[in-house]
């Protein structure tokens, strides 16, 4: 069904304007982040790295190792070297792969592949692992952890064989993901969180308040979801069940159903919220870099906020 | 129901629109949509089952027909109403009388009725027929002259009212006649008779070649009313300051029933009598008419009005009357004699110390015919001319024109004369039969004059109009008769004759009692009515058509009231008037139903719009 719509080619996603477009944006996440703090993603933890950070008095316990001769020879009192520590984090992606993601408005499909290269690219270039999972109604990991900027193509490339299809279901597919506890991550859920009683999506939202990581929920919408042309009869057909209605929209019932929509995505916002996750509602019609920066600006580990 | 356009009727293929539309309605629209959950939130009707989607279909495509069918059928003109194509024109006699102004149970007067029933028939005239419109009570109105113009007449039939005027069989045979020479213009022609008069009285008039009266009795089945159809007020002769009332109450009730009638006087809004009347109907329906007459002491006052009172009455014209007081100041009598008879004198003299009149003799060399007095009293002398005023005159010498007088040698002894007219005012209280009296001369007289006592040689005594004012001529010597001079009947005959005589010339200054529908000749520029109705008076002449008392701002007083007994006896509906009640039980579905269907397309349309928008039926 989803191989049938006419969508943006997978040359239109990841051309090479879009790439250069990418490198230049993440120099300026660099750039922003060095303005803000010195060293790549510094931590107020000590570590074992060969930068020298300071030096304090000698405590049992410590390793031997690191006691500077050089100073106890000079002032007879011992006293011990302190590295800064680099943390790596794990970079997970949850991409919604449901048929509502790329029908009837392919633009979403569009801007998700884009925003998961976009994180890849950031996450891969700033030394951190990567997964890839795909989510309907279930989850599956599409990539096994990547590390390193040489992998920015694989992600390319499988990002442009995803298949978008299938009924989604937050409530079964966001449990069934699992952050891991090896090392500190970031979950980013791309989605629009349609499919299903929309009040369900509310309370599938509960299963990012326990994972182990940062989680951030962008939320996929087109204008033409939040604000339909419609009018008149129509036959109307869910693009993930198949269920059809004949329905007769007037003007009023189009101005209640902008009001309900809004209503739900607040209520998705506010939700978020008061769960300490970062929800940002990713407008289709935007500029992707526009937004894309501004969702950066808003703090997350990933862009040293 | 008939159509006044059947053509129009064609259009009524115009019903496939909205068959083919409904047939052929586009598909609706196929849209992909992420999720279905806004939309099904929205509406109820979002919720629908495919066979209501039917049915509100089916519902809208009726509503639509009936709208486009409705209007069609409008624009043929339907109409439920009695035709007659052959008809050229048609005149509408409408009877506005004062019994028209009755009450049926649904509050409609018989005018209403009349002209309800006058708008459901000209409904089913065909366009290019005549209408002509006439009005009748004691006289007739052309309300409406020959017109096609159907807009007119309809205003002409709203602005109908009751006139409280009499009518009887004379005045609706005339109205008959004026309707049949106007019908007469294009024949043939119908003249549809609105009235309430009986079917006994209907009159039997001629009407031209080619006019067919029509007629459409818009009576009452069981009328009830009970009304004063007569009332007069009365010095006493005899006793100065002392008034008698005369009132007469004619009624219909249901048939054998019995009923209670109030007659309440009052003056200046002060009751001063009381009467109950029994009343009780005959098989069909009439009462016997009851004469009743009261005495009031010395009134003081204006004007005494005179009320009815009946449970259920339907017509309130008749109920009320108002009689404007006459002056109790003395007559001025003038006798005019060389010898008076002594009884005579006696008679008059014994008047004046009552109180009741003020008399002074003259001999006759002093007469002149501007000599002022009420009444002038000639015995044994007769002037050269008649006086243009109120006379009696006693004994006659000789003839006068237009009396003429055959004497009697010795005279002419009469006992118990023959009274043609006993109920005339001059013999009011007089016992005729127990006179025995000298007849001096036989009577004769022209014009007015008539006859109220006749011996077997002849009248001996007259009364009437004579020229301009009243007179009473007695041949009979008082000081010569048997017993004449000694009974109460002598100076109650001439106490009567006196006040009788001098009515017109008193009434003129205490006011005049007329009946409803007369013409006067009146002094002044304003008639103002007792309710405050002012109206001018063009060419000093008035038309009396309310009910009340009035004054002129030149000094005329009066009083008009129905006082009719056609009126107050309300005739009941023939056995067959099916025409008129017919249409006076269903008039919302009767005449022109343009109106109605136009109102039914509209609710249609509104339903339609309704259920459009807050059920979704389209």
């Amino acid at each position: 069904m989803a191989a049938d719509t006419p969508v943006a080619t997978d040359d239109d996603l990841f051309d090479p304007a879009f790439l250069d477009r990418l490198r230049v944006l993440a120099l300026q996440v660099r750039r922003r982040r060095r303005q803000r703090r010195q060293g790549p993603a510094q931590t107020p933890a000590a570590g074992h790295t060969r930068e020298f950070k300071d030096h304090r008095h000698y405590a049992r316990g410590d390793d031997y190792r690191s006691i500077d001769w050089r100073v106890f020879a000079r002032l007879d009192r011992l006293f011990v070297r302190v590295f800064e520590e680099i943390q790596e984090y794990h970079v997970h992606v949850l991409l919604d792969c449901s048929t509502s993601m790329i029908e009837p408005c392919p633009r979403k499909r569009r801007d998700a592949l884009r925003l998961t290269v976009a994180i890849g690219y950031l996450a891969l270039s700033g030394g951190h692992r990567l997964s890839l999972h795909s989510i309907n109604d279930t989850c599956r990991r599409e990539l096994p952890p990547l590390k390193g900027q040489g992998h920015v193509h694989g992600l390319v490339e499988h990002c442009r064989k995803l298949a978008f299809t299938g009924p989604s279901d937050l409530a079964v597919s966001l449990p069934r993901f699992s952050a891991g506890n090896e090392r500190r991550g970031i979950a980013f859920v791309i989605s629009d969180c349609l499919g299903g009683d929309p009040s369900q999506a509310l309370t599938a939202l509960r299963t990012m308040r326990s994972w182990p990581a940062e989680s951030h929920l962008i939320q996929v919408i087109d204008p033409a979801e939040r604000s339909p042309a419609l009018e008149g009869e129509l036959r109307l057909e869910d693009v993930e069940t198949g269920e059809q209605r004949r329905v007769w929209l007037t003007r009023d019932d189009l101005a209640r159903y902008r009001t309900a929509f809004a209503g739900w995505c607040d209520e998705i916002s506010r939700t978020c919220a008061s769960w300490q996750l970062d929800h940002v509602a990713w407008d289709t019609a935007q500029p992707f870099e526009d937004q894309f920066l501004a969702f950066l600006e808003r703090g997350s580990a990933l862009s040293g906020g | 129901m008939r159509f006044l356009l059947p053509g129009a009727l064609a259009w009524l293929l115009l019903l496939a629109i909205p068959l083919i539309l409904h047939l052929v309605r586009p598909r609706a629209r196929a849209v992909r949509t992420s999720t279905l959950a806004f939309f099904l939130g929205l509406d109820r009707r979002q919720q629908e089952s495919p066979w209501l989607r039917w049915l509100k279909r089916l519902l809208a495509l009726v509503l639509s027909a009936s709208v486009v069918a409705g209007a069609i059928v409008a624009l043929s003109r339907p109409v439920i109403a009695p035709s007659d194509e052959s008809v050229r024109s048609v005149v509408l006699l409408i009877d506005r009388s004062a019994s028209m102004a009755t009450r049926a149970d649904d509050g409609r007067t018989r005018l209403e009725q009349a002209v309800a029933s006058a708008r459901v028939r000209l409904a089913g005239l065909s366009a290019g027929c005549a209408l002509t419109i006439i009005a009748h009570d004691a006289r007739s109105d052309i309300v409406v002259a020959t017109t096609i113009d159907r807009r007119e007449a309809e205003r002409a039939l709203t602005a109908l009212t009751v006139h409280p005027v009499a009518s009887d069989a004379a005045t609706h045979a005339s109205a008959l006649a004026l309707a049949g020479r106007l019908a007469a213009a294009a024949t043939p022609a119908q003249v549809w008779d609105f009235s309430d008069a009986p079917a006994a009285d209907t009159p039997d008039t001629t009407l031209p070649s080619g006019v067919t009266r029509v007629p459409l009795s818009v009576a009452l089945a069981t009328p009830l009313n009970a009304g004063i159809s007569a009332a007069d007020l009365r010095r006493r002769p005899l006793e100065p300051g002392q008034l008698d009332v005369f009132v007469e109450v004619s009624a219909t009730l249901a048939p054998n029933t019995t009923a209670e009638a109030v007659l309440v006087a009052s003056i200046d809004a002060q009751e001063v009598a009381l009467r109950t009347l029994a009343l009780s109907a005959d098989a069909d329906g009439r009462c016997a008419v009851q004469r009743l007459s009261f005495g009031l002491d010395h009134p003081t006052g204006a004007v005494l009005r005179l009320r009815l009172r009946l449970t259920g009455d339907q017509l309130p014209l008749d109920d009320e009357v108002e009689l404007r007081l006459p002056e109790l100041t003395p007559l001025h009598v003038l006798l005019v004699a060389d010898e008076p008879d002594p009884f005579l004198v006696l008679v008059l003299a014994g008047l004046e110390k009552a109180g009741g009149m003020r008399v002074e003799r003259l001999a006759p060399a002093a007469w002149t015919t501007t000599t002022i007095a009420d009444v002038v009293v000639f015995h044994r002398w007769l002037p050269p001319v008649w006086p243009e005023r109120a006379v009696l005159i006693v004994d006659p010498p000789g003839n006068l024109s237009p009396l003429t007088v055959t004497p009697i040698t010795d005279g002419l002894p009469v006992e118990s004369p023959r009274c043609p007219d006993a109920s005339h005012p001059v013999l009011f209280g007089v016992a005729s039969a127990r006179v025995s009296a000298l007849q001096t001369a036989v009577l004769s007289g022209d014009g007015g004059l008539q006859p109220l006592w006749l011996s077997p040689a002849g009248p001996l005594l007259l009364a009437g109009d004579v020229k301009s004012g009243r007179a009473v001529v007695l041949a009979a010597a008082p000081a010569r008769s048997a017993r004449l001079a000694l009974t109460a009947a002598y100076p109650l005959l001439i106490a009567n004759a006196l006040l009788w005589t001098s009515e017109p010339t008193r009434e003129r200054r205490t006011g005049h009692r007329h009946r409803t529908g007369t013409l006067l000749p009146l002094a002044g520029k304003t008639l103002t009515w007792s309710d405050g109705t002012a109206v001018s008076l063009r060419g000093g002449m008035a038309a009396l058509d309310r009910l009340g008392s009035w004054s002129t701002d030149g000094g005329d007083l009066g009083s008009a009231a129905l006082l009719s007994l056609e009126e107050s006896r309300l005739p009941r509906a023939p056995a067959t008037n099916t025409a008129v009640l017919n249409t006076a039980s269903s008039d919302w579905l009767s005449g022109d139903l343009l109106p109605l269907l136009v109102a039914l397309v509209f609710s249609v349309l509104l339903i339609d719009a309704w259920l459009c928008h807050r059920w979704g039926v389209s």
